[in-house]
């Protein structure tokens, strides 16, 4: 019997044993659980347990699902194709690298809110463009974006063109803490705005404008007749995905302190693509999984490995063909997989408990 | 508001004035929306919050008896003789031993079977035990009964032992047993006083917070209704009669050369259930996706009384905002959310009915709650009464299409619809699923108070559940009338039939 | 004017490259229904057999090139048969995501497979290395030899396939096939087969395209014709299998007109003109637009 939110009296075994459970089986549990995790590790490479270099591409990765996770609205929710993910996180990085050049003195959150600003309006331009376009023809439209942008990036003054940008101090309060040599600082600022951005996502998808999205995906006219106006949605689903790449971009920035346009290619987009859809689009803990195979495998465990050290192809064929199988047999993604292991074991208990003693009774 | 019926379209040079009066119109239209809709979500709220509160109650009572329970079980062990003592502990590891002994039997039962050879391979009986085998078993069965005696025997000379004879002072404990009780049942009692006080207390602080508010809102309310009228009557021109719900008025639909809809007048009374008939192509569909705005008609107009008696001008609405005016549609080939529970395509249609916005949405603020536990139980409400209540959390995938098509109708009841319109809603129903589909409408139309307008094809449901009928062919209007009207209708035979 | 008459024969060879490598992906998507991001790649696989041919094994470049092409057709028709068909059930994004995967696989063996080429990166070979000049309307003009068997080339080359596939049975299996798939087969249309070569098909121009482009030779070298091509399918519009070659022809003109202005911006201001166009025209220059029945 599936789990039931609405009448809580079913619930009730016994009074004490609910109380325990609902904690748990609130969705912010995992998250809260998970944004610990994330600070023991970055706590465990102080003391030297954890690599430094596994603890800083761990933010990184965590950097990546921020983007991951606004693109999910768009590919789970909303059911639009995008390839601009590369062109608006990249928008996020340069912007966070001019203004910090710029005005060293402007401390940090108000970066991040002239990047939202930006992501914001560039997100409603797409979405109206959304509205006369569809399908893989969005996806094309949206990758010539992101290509415009990232002729700017080559091509400006401000950006350094192929060279890169480079970025010095950050500040999160004015004349308060300069924070530069100190990465834990800004691991734990990536794993808060992180774990916030989930809380939020979680919210929001189940909310009546996640349920919008999901009408507006699967039926347009139902969504319509149920006074659904596509406008709206659209625009709000390449505002989220936009304004999450942004912060993801803006973040990139800061933590690495160096951005250049290789990194913001159409290969940005088509992994993030990846990200969600290997790991499970509608599912907050999937995408974080892809998130994890697509960009976290090689930086976080492989590295180590010398034979793959030495031949980084080999990485390379593994997450291709990775990719191809579990988006071939897996149609849920990862996350399904799992789900769908629970059953099959429960199945098999079944049937094995019926081998042995009989169907009767 | 004066009720003048000028049937005449409205002047063309007025028309921007009137787009601009539309346009303030539907502002202060939906604003007048939102303020009623809280209000009512709202009041709404209070008995949930109060039954709310008192499941709190409930639970801590519960909690609180748990705890007594434990106590007075020790007392009362003190008082009664070990045999019932025995058996109050032991209750609970005899049956898991009895559990323990019957899957043995079983087993053994299994294993015998499987020599005979009838069981198949997906553990299903394909005979019956041999007399012998039989026999065997029941032997088995038996021996382990004894078995299971001797071991609750030994367990209660065991626990005799242990403990011994019965207590001397079981006098004392008893009247102790009785003091402490009746104390427990006070202490309930002032617990279950002081928490209803507490909860009271806080209901009648909420109810009085919210009472202002909706009186608040309620005066507003009145006010903003009175300008959106005023502004409404300037932007459109003609004012239907009381009990006429729809009217189309020389609807034409053209694609590209073929006319869909040509010329075609008709009116539907409020709160009757109104049928459009006609042969394959004939438009009927068409005419629906004209009123509920998916096509833009080419010409005519399509004017609607909704529930606050204001007549709306149709053609002006956009799609989405059609089942604001209290108009909602099924479609011929089933559209539910295939992701979504039924449950939840249900709250799809009540999504007009939300007053929170996205921000409240993204932190899940109190409002957002409380709109969602009056609509949940609305929709439970609807899902209960058309027999789909153990289907909720179920996704609409790959289920009966009858079952479909009677979510689709739950959906409609979900949105406060004034006229619910229903496309083809017996398509592919076998016979017995069309006759409870029609009871199901003319219940629907009684209980909701709604109209309903119905394309069918089925002439069986029509000529059985409408009021009156409309016969259209090649877009134009044959006739008008009662079932029994059409039926006699030289028109309609020969557009069915084809001319003699 | 000279300047004029001589960007447009300039954008002559792009125009070549750009509709060999675009053909392919407008067959794979009318009858995968897929965005075929592995396009580029494939065409620089087999531009990589062709450079070891002819570099290293003193072949004639048109040898060479025609054993490539065939390589890559071998390698089309495999791709679909061995991964691309078995992914019917998968969805839209699922299966752009399967040819990125395809991709990447590429992207990481070619280095692998061909040492001697990636460390050294060498150039690739021309048809011809002679220049043709000429006088048109008073104006002294120039063309490389090159891109003039290149425009041959490519003009034979979709001439033969658009005789095929509108004057063969196999011309219409696949027109079929890209219409309605489950129909196609029920009307005992071999689906199988005419995905395949289509597949093959695609692999063949696009492996002529990167072998002809004279660029220097790494794995990523396709990535900006395939973007290109990509926005000339749009521009162009998907509903038929010639209006993308007329976004083809429009995209270099674009390139290189807008360079003359400003060398430096010239990507970024043919962007906005395709978006532009493509915008105001959402379904392509020849697209029709669907009504959805409700």
């Amino acid at each position: 019997m599936e789990k039931n939110v609405l009448t809580p009296n079913i619930l009730r075994v016994s009074g004490t044993e609910t109380n325990r459970l609902r904690i748990i089986r609130h969705p912010f549990f995992g998250f809260i659980i998970f944004g610990v995790g994330m600070i023991l590790v970055q706590i465990l490479q102080k003391f030297g347990v954890v690599n430094y270099s596994f603890a800083k591409a761990l933010g990184q990765t965590a950097i990546y699902g921020i983007a991951a996770l606004g693109f999910s609205f768009l590919l789970g929710y909303a059911g639009l194709s995008s390839l601009g993910t590369a062109g608006f996180a990249g928008l996020g990085a340069y912007l966070t690298g001019l203004i910090l050049n710029t005005y060293a003195q402007v401390p940090y959150f108000v970066t991040l809110i002239a990047v939202l600003a930006v992501s914001i309006l560039l997100g409603v331009s797409v979405g109206f463009i959304s509205l006369r376009i569809e399908g893989i023809f969005l996806a094309i439209v949206t990758l010539g974006l992101s290509e415009v942008l990232g002729q700017v990036f080559l091509n400006a003054e401000f950006t350094g063109g192929p060279n890169g940008m480079r970025t010095g101090y950050i500040r999160l309060l004015p004349n308060l803490l300069n924070i530069r040599t100190n990465i834990s600082i800004l691991f734990y600022i990536v794993t808060a705005i992180l774990v916030l951005l989930m809380m939020l996502t979680s919210n929001l998808i189940s909310s009546p404008t996640g349920r919008a999205m999901l009408a507006m995906k699967n039926s347009t006219s139902a969504a319509q007749a149920m006074g659904i106006s596509l406008l709206k949605y659209r625009l709000l689903a390449f505002i989220l995905a936009t304004a999450y790449a942004g912060i993801a971009g803006s973040l990139h920035m800061i933590y690495g302190q160096y951005t250049d346009p290789v990194q913001w290619t159409i290969m940005f987009s088509l992994n993030i693509l990846a990200a969600c859809l290997v790991g499970g689009a509608k599912s907050i803990w999937g995408i974080l999984i892809g998130t994890l195979i697509i960009f976290g495998l090689t930086p976080l465990f492989f590295q180590d490995i010398t034979l793959l050290r030495n031949n980084s192809w080999i990485m390379s064929v593994i997450s291709g063909v990775l990719i191809i199988l579990v988006v071939m047999f897996f149609k849920g993604g990862i996350i399904q997989l799992f789900k769908n292991l629970g059953v099959q074991i429960r199945i098999r208990n079944e049937k094995k408990k019926e081998y042995r003693f009989g169907k009767d009774e | 508001m004066a009720k003048t019926n000028n049937a005449a379209r409205p002047p063309v040079l007025s028309s921007l004035k009137e787009q601009y009066y539309f346009l303030i119109g539907m502002l202060d239209e939906a604003r007048v929306e939102k303020l009623g809709s809280r209000a009512a979500m709202l009041s709404q709220y209070l008995p949930l919050r109060r039954e709310r509160l008192n499941r709190g109650i409930e639970k801590k009572l519960a909690r609180f008896d748990a705890r007594i329970r434990k106590e007075l079980s020790a007392l009362e062990d003190k008082t009664l003789p070990p045999e019932a003592v025995f058996k109050k502990i032991y209750g609970e590891k005899e049956r898991a031993l009895e559990k323990k002994y019957r899957l043995q039997f079983r087993e053994f039962r299994q294993n015998l079977r499987r020599a005979e050879g009838i069981v198949d391979q997906d553990n299903n009986l394909t005979g019956e035990l041999s007399a012998q085998a039989a026999e065997k078993a029941a032997a088995y069965e038996a021996q382990l009964e004894a078995e299971k005696k001797a071991r609750v025997q030994a367990a209660l000379e065991g626990f005799i032992k242990k403990r011994g004879g019965p207590s001397e002072r079981a006098g004392e404990f008893k009247t102790r047993l009785e003091r402490r009780c009746a104390e427990a049942a006070g202490e309930r009692e002032a617990l279950k006083k002081a928490l209803e006080v507490k909860a009271d207390a806080g209901y009648q602080a909420f109810a009085r917070r919210t009472e202002d508010r909706i009186a608040g809102i309620k005066a507003k309310l009145s006010e903003e209704r009175r300008r959106s009228e005023a502004v409404t009557a300037k932007s459109h021109t003609l004012v239907l009669p009381d009990d006429v719900a729809l009217r189309l008025d020389r609807l034409c639909m053209y694609f590209g050369g073929l006319k869909a809809v040509d010329d075609l007048s008709f009116d539907v009374k409020k709160g009757e259930i109104f049928g459009l008939i006609g042969p394959n192509g004939a438009g009927k569909t068409t005419v629906f996706n004209c009123i509920t705005q998916f096509y833009k008609p080419s010409s005519g107009e399509i004017w609607f009384n909704d529930r606050y008696g204001k007549t709306l001008r149709l053609n002006k609405y956009a799609v989405h905002n059609i089942i604001k005016t209290g108009i909602v549609r099924t479609f011929q080939n089933i559209e539910l959310v295939a992701e979504l529970t039924v449950l939840e395509n249900l709250l799809l249609a009540a999504h007009t009915q939300y007053n929170s916005g996205f921000f409240s949405h993204m932190f899940f603020t109190s409002g957002l709650r409380q709109e969602t536990a009056v609509l949940t139980q609305k929709a439970l409400e609807i899902l209960e009464k058309m027999n789909l209540i153990h289907l909720k959390n179920a996704y609409p995938v790959g289920m009966p299409y009858g079952i479909l098509k009677r979510i689709e109708l739950a959906r409609t009841l979900m949105a406060d619809a004034s006229l619910i319109i229903l496309d083809e809603p017996a398509a592919g129903l076998n016979e017995k699923e069309t006759e409870e589909l029609m009871e199901l409408i003319k219940r629907i139309s009684r209980e909701y108070e709604a109209t309903i307008f119905l394309v069918e094809h089925d002439m069986g449901l029509v000529m059985e559940v409408c009021d009156h009928i409309c016969a259209v062919s090649f877009g134009r209007k044959l006739a008008y009338g009662t079932p029994k009207e059409i039926q006699e209708s030289k028109d309609v035979q020969e557009a069915y039939l084809g001319v003699e | 004017m000279q300047v004029f008459l001589q960007t447009f024969i300039n954008s002559l060879q792009n125009i070549a490259l750009y509709s060999m490598a675009t053909i392919g992906i407008v067959l794979i998507f009318r009858t995968s229904i897929t965005t075929n991001f592995a396009q580029g790649m494939m065409g620089t696989f087999s531009a990589f057999f062709t450079a070891n041919f002819v570099l290293y094994h003193g072949m004639p470049f048109w040898a060479g090139i025609t054993i490539g092409a065939l390589i890559a057709f071998c390698f089309g028709y495999l791709i679909d048969a061995g991964i691309i068909r078995h992914g019917r059930e998968v969805n839209a994004s699922g299966r752009q995501m399967i040819t990125m995967g395809l991709m990447m696989i590429f992207y990481a063996i070619m280095p692998a497979m061909f040492v001697s080429i990636t460390t050294r990166t060498p150039n690739l070979p021309k048809f011809s290395y002679t220049n043709l000049e000429f006088s048109f309307l008073g104006q002294e003009l120039y063309i490389t030899e090159h891109a003039l068997i290149c425009l041959v080339i490519a003009v034979i080359g979709l001439s033969i396939l658009f005789f095929l596939l509108k004057w063969t049975k196999w011309g219409m299996g696949l027109r079929a096939t890209a219409s309605n798939e489950v129909v196609a087969q029920m009307m005992g249309i071999n689906t199988k087969f005419i995905t395949g070569v289509t597949w093959g098909i695609a692999g063949l121009f696009v492996a002529v395209a990167a072998s002809s482009t004279a660029m220097s030779l790494n794995a990523g070298m396709m990535g900006t014709v395939q973007i290109y091509g990509f926005l000339a399918c749009v521009l162009g519009g998907l509903s038929s299998f010639g209006a993308p070659i007329a976004g083809c022809v429009l995209i270099p003109l674009f390139l290189n007109y807008s360079a003359v202005f400003s060398p430096k911006w010239a990507g970024l201001i043919s962007f906005i003109l395709i978006m532009l166009i493509i915008l105001v025209r959402p379904n392509g220059l020849f697209g029709k637009k669907l009504v959805k029945k409700v």
